[in-house]
């Protein structure tokens, strides 16, 4: 295969659609720009929302941004855990649904550094093979533990058998794997940003357009003031 | 953004649907927002123009214009907007009628809202009845009680701080351009005079630092006591700026209140005292 393009550059911010993996978002992107692309941070083909794609020259950004903070909206199905904490893994467990009172105490519980089993439907991949494919054909896996933060977590709606919940978290955090914890999967994901990125600025991947890329410079200016704590 | 005024004017699709008046488009309402949209459905606002309560009685001093309104949800991201126009006849429709006629036309599975919302005649109309006709409701609780009328109530006492606190960004007054007295540009201070449209609010009287139009603003609410005036007026001077505003739209932030609106014993103690405020609304920090 001929190196790719280094041109067009820069950051493209796409909503993706619930489906598609976000590889098969990266390949609809090269496909306009003729590029080499990639991403920074993927989610799960369920999931929808912020997907930051970098285009040519501006792929070896990715250092840069792979570690920013993630913000998350899902609804958590509070009846029935999953084996893979999303819609798509077997029931392994129903549940009765926890009151008000307790669910918050739950929440509570998972505000600030935790701990928690890496989900088995998971795009890490275990032995060289991607835990989801692993899960997928029944193969039991240990999950190893990962360290996260979850810098605020709020619950911003409720129904009598699911809960909303608004989540910043560090890089690196697996929703599914809280959803899990706190008794129940997600039935939706959905990323609202990325460090200083909000899914409100993205397009669809059908809309996308190559005049749409954020310049390297302004990618990383924004960056920066990010972690300054001057951008809100 | 796509702003509907009638059910069919919005495109077919399952819908996830927030639901009220939005007034200010404050942290509160976008969490309601954040509820339908988290569904994964397409996600739409049905709003009321003009507010409720404007028709109902009782009054209101709104936050926000419905152009403003508008901006303020597309910046939230919203992209559907069915805007019902509110009048008796939509407020006397029985609430499962008006939920059939509306949320069920634009093809609203789940509806999203604040846990008191009520609506149809007499308000008799609430969460559980719409869940009871087979949406999913999704109700989203009053916190650190965030409310339209709380930031009404920080607004008229001049807090703007608290009041920022509570949208999520700055306080605004959004009004348009008109001739003045003429008397700033002769301090060495030209202001931009804002008339607001009818039944908006105007936050307390003082003396303000902001910005408007990517320029620190130093802003005066009330009735220049010094001249004797009787008219409560908005005057923003715009530091850094000389264009000529009149007839533009022009929405203000306010940052933080500097001083009490005062008389002073000569010009010059004015003249001093502006360009006090001047070097204060200089250093103000933006809210958020």
């Amino acid at each position: 295969m001929p190196p790719r393009a280094l041109d067009p550059a820069g950051v493209a911010l796409v909503d993706k659609p619930a489906g598609p993996s976000s590889f098969a978002i990266v390949a609809q992107i090269r496909h306009r720009t003729r590029a080499r692309t990639g991403h920074a941070g993927t989610l799960d083909p369920f999931a929808t929302g912020l997907l930051l794609l970098l285009s040519g020259r501006a792929t070896k950004l990715a250092p840069c941004l792979v570690g920013l903070d993630k913000r998350y909206l899902t609804d958590i199905d509070l009846t029935a855990r999953t084996a893979t904490g999303d819609p798509e893994g077997e029931i392994v467990e129903t549940l009765e649904p926890p009151g008000e009172a307790e669910l918050e105490r739950r929440v509570a519980g998972l505000r600030g550094a935790i701990e928690l089993p890496i989900p088995a439907a998971s795009a890490v991949k275990i032995g060289g093979e991607r835990a989801y494919r692993l899960a997928r054909r029944g193969v039991e896996v240990e999950m190893p533990l990962r360290r996260s933060t979850v810098h605020a977590l709020e619950v911003i709606a409720y129904t009598d058998e699911s809960v909303t919940l608004d989540l910043s978290v560090s890089s690196g955090t697996y929703i599914r794997a809280i959803a899990d914890a706190l008794g129940g999967h997600c039935r939706t994901l959905r990323r609202t940003e990325v460090g200083p990125f909000s899914v409100t600025d993205a397009v669809t991947p059908e809309a996308f357009e190559p005049d749409m890329l954020l310049t390297e410079a302004e990618v990383l200016a924004r960056v920066e003031r990010g972690q300054d704590g001057v951008a809100p | 953004m796509t702003v509907a005024r009638r059910p069919e004017e919005l495109a077919a699709a399952r819908r996830s649907v927030a639901i009220g008046t939005f007034d200010g488009v404050h942290r509160g309402h976008r969490r309601v927002i954040e509820a339908a949209e988290a569904a994964h459905l397409r996600p739409a606002v049905v709003t009321f123009d003009p507010h409720p309560r404007m028709v109902l009685g009782g009054g209101v001093e709104l936050l926000t214009t419905t152009e403003r309104r508008l901006e303020l949800l597309t910046a939230a991201g919203v992209e559907d907007v069915l805007m019902l126009h509110f009048d008796e006849a939509l407020a006397g429709l029985e609430p499962e009628e008006f939920a059939e006629s509306t949320l069920r036309a634009i093809g609203a599975e789940v509806v999203a809202a604040g846990e008191t919302f009520r609506f149809g005649r007499g308000r008799s109309g609430d969460l559980d009845l719409l869940e009871r006709m087979g949406f999913d409701v999704r109700r989203v609780p009053l916190v650190e009680n965030i409310s339209s009328s709380h930031v009404r109530h920080l607004l008229s006492t001049g807090d703007v701080v608290n009041a920022a606190r509570l949208l999520g960004r700055p306080p605004e007054v959004d009004g348009t351009v008109v001739p003045g007295e003429r008397r700033g540009g002769g301090l060495g201070f030209p202001t931009a005079n804002l008339a607001l449209p009818a039944g908006l609010l105007l936050p307390g009287d003082g003396v303000y630092a902001g910005e408007a139009l990517g320029h620190r603003a130093a802003i005066s609410i009330g009735t220049n006591p010094h001249f004797g005036g009787r008219e409560r007026r908005v005057e923003a001077h715009l530091l850094d700026f000389d264009d000529d505003l009149y007839g533009e739209r022009l929405v203000v932030e306010l940052w933080e209140g500097l001083r009490p609106q005062a008389t002073f014993a000569t010009e010059a103690e004015l003249v001093e005292t502006i360009a006090a405020d001047v070097a204060r609304t200089r250093a103000a920090d933006r809210p958020n």
